[in-house]
């Protein structure tokens, strides 16, 4: 009977009530939003911190650069220099490993090109290959399904290794090689199915978007070898915090004659610096968030308390007629909840749906933004839902209980 | 069965205080028909009100049925409403958005009362009003507002009737027909207190009470 009046109530005030529900949903929206916005950066660094073997705190990102007014003979003394100096370097017991790594087209090995067109090949018949110096075999967590692990492989300076991804496991095996134009490959391993690895040039972005720093390795190819470019990673060992390992590595390097060349941020500083941009940008959208939601609850509240007023008299009425005080709450309550129910339900699907949609291709992120919604930004909208929710129906309740019938309905006289 | 003993009711508006009742002393026993006249503004809706529990009393004491009610939390209060009183306000209080039909039905719900149809139907036909049930209280003239008030009123079968001008908005004819259907339920044992404007009505009850000033007037 009292649910009855409950949804009475609501549906002979349905413009009431659909601008209560319109006003939660646009808060739990934007709670949801800046949930996501907030979750979404430490999803970043997590993502970072678990691919490198060292973690994030302890890996650098060196440029070294010699310049660009070389002939090639320097050229080629230079980079003779480097690869001593790195050799060097990766020596030191402050040092764990230094390495470079690229991504770009390479030779064509048409049977590995065949597959990989599958997954979208990038070049025109030539590889689309990701390139790690074989110095740098332990940086990077890699997983296999078979062949030999990096970090196991004897490498031979005459050949480049190749770790293909999942989606070759059926077609090629461990031990083929190949050679094109006397560049000789090995397939040292399968990748395993969950295996990521960087975008090229990896940074942590600032929009959403720019979160994919990474991709799945399906239909790529890693290969180490001996070729470096001019960006490395290096990290620091274990015992040794990442500033010990720089300053060895700029005492090696004036040994060499080379310490003006050598630049160097810590991931940790780049994370920070990215932040820095972000944190302005993310200052001003939780500003406007916190002006949206709290003007939306605000509005919530003064619906409520003008409904509450417009339908004392009729509350006056009930309790006039038999009804009791708690029955009213009740009916109160009622209504109230159901409103909030089908507000957040309303609130779930359009955020799951936009997520899914903005997403749409992009499968990693929108399980990551699927799991942010359900794990904080569904708990943390529902507890300030129930928290409005009980605020409000309490305020009714302590109103109407100082009321007698008459003060209800207004006295004698409408 | 009612018992009212040096009962004051204030009103402090703005600080303002008015004195609607300042010292009533009455008696009323139980099968009564009683018409309470006064002019207006002398607090005749006040004392119907109190009697009805619908409202606090400044000062003074409330017997019913021996028991003394003046102290009643709202919680008691309400129950006593609901078990001893049906009340008929001098504005109708219908609910706007309800029929006929459910505006009646109410108190019944709140009673928990099984086969209101029957119930209800009946008094809506005493009222002359049954084939208008299903119309809303605003597309009803003021009369039938009435009818449908007191149609509430008597669905409940409570001991006692407080109806606060119930013949204020109906012809001279209808007022008879009302006037009537009181009596007849008095007959049946009830206890009805009328306030009324209407000398006609009054001079039909079994007694009258003239409060002029918050105060009772000794009838000549
Ligand atoms: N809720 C209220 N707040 C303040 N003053 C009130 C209130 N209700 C009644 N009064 C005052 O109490 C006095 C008595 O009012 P009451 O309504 O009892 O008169 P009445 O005899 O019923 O008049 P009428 O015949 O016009 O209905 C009046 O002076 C009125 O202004
Ligand atoms: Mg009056």
């Amino acid at each position: 009977m009292i649910l009855n009046f409950a949804f009475d109530f609501l549906s002979k005030n349905i413009r009431k009530s659909l601008l209560s529900v319109f006003l939660i949903v646009v808060s739990t929206l934007v709670i949801m939003l800046s949930v996501i916005l907030s979750e979404n950066r430490d999803e970043v660094y997590e993502t970072i911190d678990t691919l490198l073997v060292c973690g994030v705190e302890q890996t650098v990102e060196l440029d070294i650069n010699y310049g660009d007014d070389m002939g090639l003979e320097q050229l080629k003394e230079m980079q003779l220099k480097i690869s001593e100096f790195l050799d060097d370097v990766s020596e030191e017991a402050e040092i764990n490993c230094i390495g470079s790594y690229s991504t770009g087209g390479y030779l064509p090995i048409p049977e590995l090109y065949e597959i990989q067109k599958k997954g979208g090949a990038t070049f025109d018949e030539y590889l689309n290959m990701t390139s790690i110096h074989k110095n740098a075999a332990d940086m990077f967590k890699i997983e296999i399904t078979s062949g030999t692990h990096p970090s196991e492989m004897k490498f031979e300076s005459d050949k480049d290794y190749l770790y293909l991804g999942s989606g070759y496991k059926d077609f090629i095996n461990p031990g083929t090689e190949y050679d094109v134009n006397g560049y000789k490959f090995k397939v040292a391993g399968i990748l395993d199915e969950s295996q990521i690895f960087f975008d090229d040039n990896f940074t942590f972005g600032i929009s959403a978007t720019s979160y994919s720093v990474t991709h799945d390795m399906k239909y790529e190819i890693l290969c180490f070898s001996d070729y470096h470019t001019s960006r490395f990673l290096l990290c620091a060992n274990e015992g040794y915090n990442i500033n010990q390992a720089i300053e060895k590595l700029y005492s090696v390097a004036e040994k060499y004659d080379m310490e003006d060349y050598i630049l160097y941020t810590t991931l940790n500083d780049k994370y920070e610096m990215a932040n820095q941009e972000w944190l302005f940008i993310k200052n001003i959208l939780y500003k406007l968030i916190t002006i949206v939601c709290i003007s939306c609850i605000l509005m919530l509240i003064c619906t409520h308390i003008l409904d509450l007023l417009s339908q004392m008299r009729n509350y006056g009425i009930m309790y006039a007629n038999g009804f009791s005080v708690s029955d009213i709450c009740k009916i109160i309550t009622i209504k109230n909840i159901a409103v909030s129910v089908f507000a957040f339900l309303i609130s779930i699907i359009i955020c799951l749906l936009a997520v899914n949609l903005v997403f749409k291709g992009y499968e990693d992120m929108s399980d990551v933004f699927n799991r942010i919604i359900v794990n904080i930004a569904i708990p943390l909208s529902l507890a300030v839902i129930v928290l409005i929710t009980v605020f409000i129906t309490l305020f009714s309740i302590v109103i109407l209980r100082k009321l007698s019938p008459l003060r209800m309905i207004g006295g004698q006289n409408d | 069965m009612i018992k009212l003993e040096h009962v004051k009711k204030d009103f402090i508006v703005n600080g303002i205080y008015t004195h609607a009742l300042k010292d009533i002393n009455a008696e009323i026993k139980e099968g009564e028909l009683i018409a309470i006249i006064g002019t207006s503004g002398s607090g005749k809706s006040t004392l119907l009100h109190i009697l009805g529990g619908m409202e606090n009393m400044t000062s003074g004491r409330y017997y019913f049925n021996g028991t003394d009610i003046s102290a009643y939390s709202p919680s008691e209060m309400h129950l006593f409403r609901k078990e001893n009183i049906s009340f008929i306000f001098q504005n109708f209080a219908l609910m706007n958005k309800y029929t006929v039909y459910e505006n009646v039905e109410m108190p019944l719900i709140a009673r928990k009362i099984k086969n209101r149809k029957k119930i209800i139907m009946e008094k809506l036909e005493q009222m002359g009003i049954a084939e208008m049930k299903d119309k809303l209280p605003l597309q009803m003239s003021g009369g039938q507002q009435q009818r449908c008030a007191i149609a509430r009123a008597l669905v409940t079968n409570t001991p006692v009737i407080l109806a606060d001008e119930p013949t204020g908005a109906l012809d001279t004819n209808t007022s008879k027909d009302i006037l009537e259907c009181f009596k007849a339920i008095n007959k049946d044992g009830k206890t009805i207190i009328i306030v009324t404007h209407d000398m006609k009505v009054a001079n039909n009850c079994d007694r009258i009470i003239q409060i002029e000033d918050g105060l009772i007037e000794d009838r000549k």
